[in-house]
């Protein structure tokens, strides 16, 4: 009873807001961390990995508490477990940036400088993607009826990233740019990796307008 | 004193059994989606069933001393109770019954028993109210669901924001459900001994008296609040209730339907003021709140555009419509006779 | 009435007595995985192959007590409320199984060299594989009973996968950075091979998190 006289609401709004900001951070962080390794500075895209190591530890938090309150003020217990999934598969894609940057500054591939536009425009698209997604988060709990907007940009974004995904496989494959296979190989795993970030976002983006249609009356 | 609280007790188990059972029809969805805890629906269900059969339970009780003044103890005690043995049994064959129509037509068998004449006038306001309750919560929920909707759709509000209001929402519709259903059905589980309570007016001071009647309407809201309290966590629990499986918004709406019909018909003030208005006044009947319910979900079926209507049981409504009444007529009349010619007690006077 | 609650609960038991023997063989998999990739690290073909047919045969085997699972789920009407999440949680147990056998067919169709700069670290990383599977099958033996432990062994699923995330990382960096593989295709040879069993993890921790959805959905906190 004390939890529907006192508005516990507010504090879990917080938790969540705070958690987006740390996904939003993140996916900012892995395009700038990306470019740079693209440029060749490893050693600034190290740095960028680290932020987003920390970004995820704090995200993590945030989600243990998102989970927690949810539970202890017994928020929309109805659809909490949609809630908390979707929050959920946010952190995937952290982790998979995450993953993206390590084997960049790892490996350190050599982007031949006549495709390192095309790797900038695809990182770019995914990173968007994940963007229009986190304010889709945003718009699914505060204004849920302008929610397909945002989802239909999402779709276009991945269609983007996707395009580009093809072209630039054309280009290592079918061009005399890249002669070692093992090198082919290497960058076509980098660029579908990066698009898989846009692919997590479709996905995600397809659920959340699943949990909509649960909210129609 | 002993012997006629044992003759209530037929009345009180009545009371007990339908605070276990109705409650679920309140605050089922509720409880049953965790948006409030048992604890605080039973403790609003038991306070405010009591205070509507106390403050607002005399007109439907009246309606049904009407319909037959049993002025012998054993013969209400008998009335009660076949009325509650009707329920029980057409239950376990899964027919959706009323209380209201086996109390009806256990009070019509005491009627043919005792050769006193039924005011059928009475007796057709009843059969109208039991027909109008379903359309009227079919009504009103398919105008509440549209009020609804308009409202969710333009308003923008945080999902918990609404969370916590419709909460709230919950609560105070049931309470309302509550204080409905007290004053509605209380008629049925204390109506039959209104022209024989076991009480006597109690002086209170100098100028409070606590009357039979008023003490009487307490013992059966507070039947009805033990039911609650006591047993109706399995029913609330189970995927027995009618609103079990509706979303929060749509359970309200079902809520406020169904309470709403069971005010309109047991509300002295609302009739009184149309009286002087110079309208229509609506009868106050002991209705069913269950009927409502399925009255209430339909409404909103047909406000999607006209599927999930449960014709069947809409159909086994119907059914109990006719058979509850003639079934609990027919045993009251047999049970009198055997409480009369066996336990040689007089049944009638 | 106490025939059918009498059969009913007979119904519950074969249903767990399957999902039992359904995790036993998901950790004798996990055993023979383990086994078979050690191994080959050291170079013993003979366990290597006995482990590798272990692990398909469990697997095979895995697949059949898993259509019962279904079977006695959907036809017994057993738990009609979360029919679907206990199957997408078997099914996506079931990944385990396979990525576990597919890694041995892999090493057995394409072995790899493992230089013996990283074999210690490949040996680490099968051992966390081994231990997040571990946990999964003890937080899935809750799924019926018991529930509240099923987050504890969540839990510790998702560190042992991060554990397994840090060895991945080191034999990246040793395999790309270090100077005993010259060859880019030996590196990514490798490296791949090491992405590989890493994913058992992470499919372990994948189906951790849908348990811990499940405990969500199903909470049953008293009231």
């Amino acid at each position: 009873m004390k939890n529907i006289i006192q508005n516990k609401s507010k504090d879990l709004q917080n938790e969540i807001d705070n958690y987006l900001k740390c996904i939003t951070d993140s996916s900012l962080l892995f395009f700038e961390g990306a470019r740079e390794a693209y440029r060749g500075d490893y050693d600034d895209a190290e740095n960028r990995y680290r932020d987003i190591s920390e970004l995820e530890r704090r995200a993590d938090e945030h989600l243990k508490a998102i989970q927690y309150k949810l539970y202890a003020y017994n928020i929309a217990p109805d659809s909490r477990a949609d809630i908390f999934e979707l929050l959920d598969g946010l952190d995937d894609i952290v982790d998979r940036a995450k993953k993206n940057i390590f084997q960049i500054c790892v490996e350190k591939p050599v982007i031949p400088d006549c495709m390192k536009d095309d790797f900038i425009a695809i990182t770019a698209a995914s990173v968007d993607a994940v963007d229009i997604l986190i304010q889709g988060v945003r718009s699914f709990f505060e204004d849920v009826n302008s929610l397909e907007g945002y989802i239909k940009n999402v779709y276009l974004y991945e269609k983007k990233a996707d395009a580009l995904e093809e072209k630039i496989k054309r280009s290592i494959f079918q061009s005399t740019v890249v002669e070692e296979l093992a090198r082919k190989f290497q960058l076509r795993y980098y660029v579908e990796k990066i698009a898989m970030l846009s692919d997590l976002a479709e996905n995600l983006a397809k659920k959340m307008l699943m949990y909509k249609i649960k909210r129609i009356i | 004193m002993i012997l006629k609280l044992f003759y209530l007790s037929s009345g009180l188990f009545m009371g007990w059994s339908l605070g276990a059972n109705d409650a679920a029809n309140i605050f089922g969805t509720a409880v049953g989606t965790k948006m409030v805890r048992f604890t605080t629906a039973a403790i609003i269900s038991g306070v405010f069933i009591l205070l509507g059969a106390l403050l607002s339970g005399a007109g439907t009780t009246g309606t049904l001393g009407a319909l037959g003044a049993i002025k012998a103890l054993p013969g209400a005690f008998i009335v009660s109770l076949t009325a509650a043995l009707t329920i029980m049994s057409m239950t376990k064959a899964g027919l959706p019954v009323s209380t209201s129509q086996a109390i009806v037509g256990s009070i019509l068998g005491w009627n043919f028993f005792a050769g006193a004449t039924t005011d059928y006038t009475v007796l057709y306001r009843i059969a109208g109210a039991w027909l109008f309750t379903p359309i009227l919560a079919a009504l009103f929920s398919v105008g509440l669901y549209f009020l609804f909707k308009a409202i969710l759709e333009n308003i923008k509000i945080h999902l918990f924001s609404l969370d916590w209001i419709i909460k709230l929402s919950l609560i105070l519709a049931g309470a309302f459900g509550a204080y409905s259903l007290g004053m509605n059905n209380i008629a049925n589980v204390v109506g039959v001994f209104m022209s024989v309570s076991p009480f006597v007016d109690i002086q209170v001071g100098d100028y409070f008296v606590l009357s039979s009647l008023q003490q009487l309407l307490f013992f059966g809201g507070a039947s009805i609040a033990i039911g609650v309290i006591t047993y109706s966590k399995n029913v609330m629990m189970t995927i027995g209730s009618g609103i079990y499986r509706l979303s929060p918004v749509t359970a309200l709406i079902v809520v406020l339907s169904s309470s709403l019909v069971l005010f309109l018909f047991a509300s002295e003030n609302l009739q009184a003021g149309l009286i002087a208005l110079g309208l229509p006044a609506i009868p106050l009947v002991p209705v069913s709140q269950s009927q409502g319910v399925v009255g209430a979900i339909s409404g909103i079926g047909i406000a999607k555009g006209g599927g999930n209507i449960n014709t069947r049981l809409l159909g086994k409504i119907v059914v109990g419509w006719l058979l509850t009444p003639l079934c609990a007529g027919i045993l009251s009349y047999i049970s009198l006779f055997i409480m009369q010619n066996v336990f040689l007690q007089k049944v009638f006077i | 009435m106490n025939f059918f609650l009498t059969s009913f609960f007979k119904k519950k038991m074969r249903l767990e007595q399957e999902v039992e023997a359904y995790l036993n063989c998901l950790a004798e998999i996990c055993g023979s995985f383990t086994l078979g990739v050690k191994s080959y690290l050291e170079g013993d073909q003979d366990t290597f192959r006995k482990c590798s047919k272990a692990t398909s045969q469990g697997e095979k085997k895995a697949d059949e007590i898993l259509k019962n699972i279904k079977y006695h789920l959907y036809a017994n009407t057993l738990y009609p409320d979360y029919q679907k999440d206990i199957t997408l949680i078997f099914d996506q147990m079931d990944d385990v199984a396979d990525i576990s056998n597919q890694v041995l067919i892999q090493l057995s169709l394409e072995s790899p060299y493992i230089p013996a700069q990283v074999k210690e670290l490949f040996s680490e990383l099968v051992d966390y594989s081994c231990k997040t599977t571990g946990e999964l099958v003890n937080g899935a033996r809750h799924l019926f009973h018991n529930r509240v432990m099923i987050e504890d062994h969540a839990n510790k699923v998702y560190f042992y996968e991060n554990e397994a995330n840090r060895i991945l990382e080191r034999i990246l960096t040793s395999v790309h950075q270090g100077d005993y593989l010259t060859e880019l295709a030996y590196k990514r040879h490798v490296a791949l091979f090491a992405i590989k069993i890493l994913s058992i993890s992470e499919q372990a921790y994948k189906v951790a998190k849908r348990l811990v959805f499940y405990l969500i959905k199903s909470d049953t906190d008293s009231y």
